[in-house]
């Protein structure tokens, strides 16, 4: 048997935050519901923003946009980003919590 | 009480981890008040399967009660669990690039092109490690993504170890990639990444 690179003190971090995912479930605390329905919000904010900054490269990448549309779309979404963070962070939540797990669908962002 | 996973074993157990009994199975536990943390369940679960024991581990994350433990091995289908993973242990794998140089863009074309590049990143790592875990012909999970890496777990022979790992180190250097891309495994694991415990109730809607 052979553990190879288990010192990396990184990625065994990162394993470790992983596996922790797993109970990343959406859960609704009467203690904390502003926060949690925050959660749900700016997560679907952040999620629809991401889907719309794909479309934008997947039509960067076809050569589809001129250089002031991709200056409107770049600003657009770039500002939409800073905004959802900004409203996240007056709710005590960093950008990595606005990822929902979906179970077996996977996470939305 | 620490639950560390389920096995059918009642030998092999390191210092400080004991069994219940329940039905056909055997719940692995810890007394060690000091294990609080899912690094500290992960630890004592390492060290279960470093001993040669095999044993369903538990999630780190999930510090499940004693109850709950029980009642899984009722409503959960841990026989299918242990024909498939009994004997075996995950690789994680990732592949990673360097990340992008943190700059601040200034307009809204630079932004979105720095993103382009981001996803570039992403596809590269996400093509090179399917290519890897197609050629080995072994279970994985969906890969996960991260804005520089792409990454999975590798369920694996605890005999067959060495061979997998030359494997994806080989295939690696095979692969053209971009120079700052890497290949990463860790391992050998307890299975985590392969243990559902999804109820049969469920299972079956």
């Amino acid at each position: 048997m052979t553990r190879i690179g288990t010192n990396d003190t990184a990625q065994v971090q990162d394993r470790i935050a992983r596996i922790a995912a797993v109970t990343d479930r959406i859960t609704i605390d009467p203690e904390t519901v502003e926060q949690d329905l925050a959660r749900v919000v700016l997560g679907l904010m952040e999620f629809l923003r991401q889907l719309m900054e794909l479309q934008a490269i997947r039509r960067m990448d076809a050569g589809a946009l001129s250089a002031t549309q991709e200056e409107k779309l770049g600003t657009t979404l770039m500002k939409a980003e800073a905004a959802i963070h900004d409203l996240a962070a007056k709710f005590g939540l960093a950008p990595e919590d606005l990822a929902l797990d979906l179970g077996p669908l996977g996470k939305t962002i | 009480m620490t639950v560390l996973g389920w096995t059918r074993h009642r030998t092999n157990l390191p210092s400080g981890v004991r069994s219940l009994h329940c039905g056909d199975w055997t719940i692995l536990v810890s007394d060690d008040p000091s294990i609080q943390t899912a690094r500290h369940r992960l630890a004592a679960q390492v060290s279960c399967f470093d001993a040669g024991l095999d044993f369903l581990p538990t999630a780190p994350a999930q510090n499940i009660a004693i109850y709950d433990a029980t009642s899984f091995t009722r409503t959960t289908d841990l026989d299918a669990l242990w024909r498939k993973l009994s004997d075996r242990g995950q690789f994680s794998v990732a592949v990673r690039m360097a990340a992008d140089q943190e700059h601040r863009t200034q307009d809204g074309r630079s932004w979105l092109k720095t993103r382009q590049a981001q996803r570039q990143r992403q596809r590269h790592c996400g093509t090179m490690l399917a290519d890897i875990v197609a050629h080995l012909k072994l279970p994985t999970t969906q890969p996960r993504h991260t804005e520089n890496s792409a990454s999975c777990d590798v369920l694996v022979q605890r005999d067959d170890t060495n061979r997998v790992h030359n494997a994806m180190q080989h295939l690696a250097r095979l692969m053209q990639g971009p120079p700052d891309m890497r290949l990463c495994v860790t391992g050998l694991w307890p299975p985590f990444g392969f243990v559902d415990l999804t109820s049969k109730t469920e299972a079956a809607e």
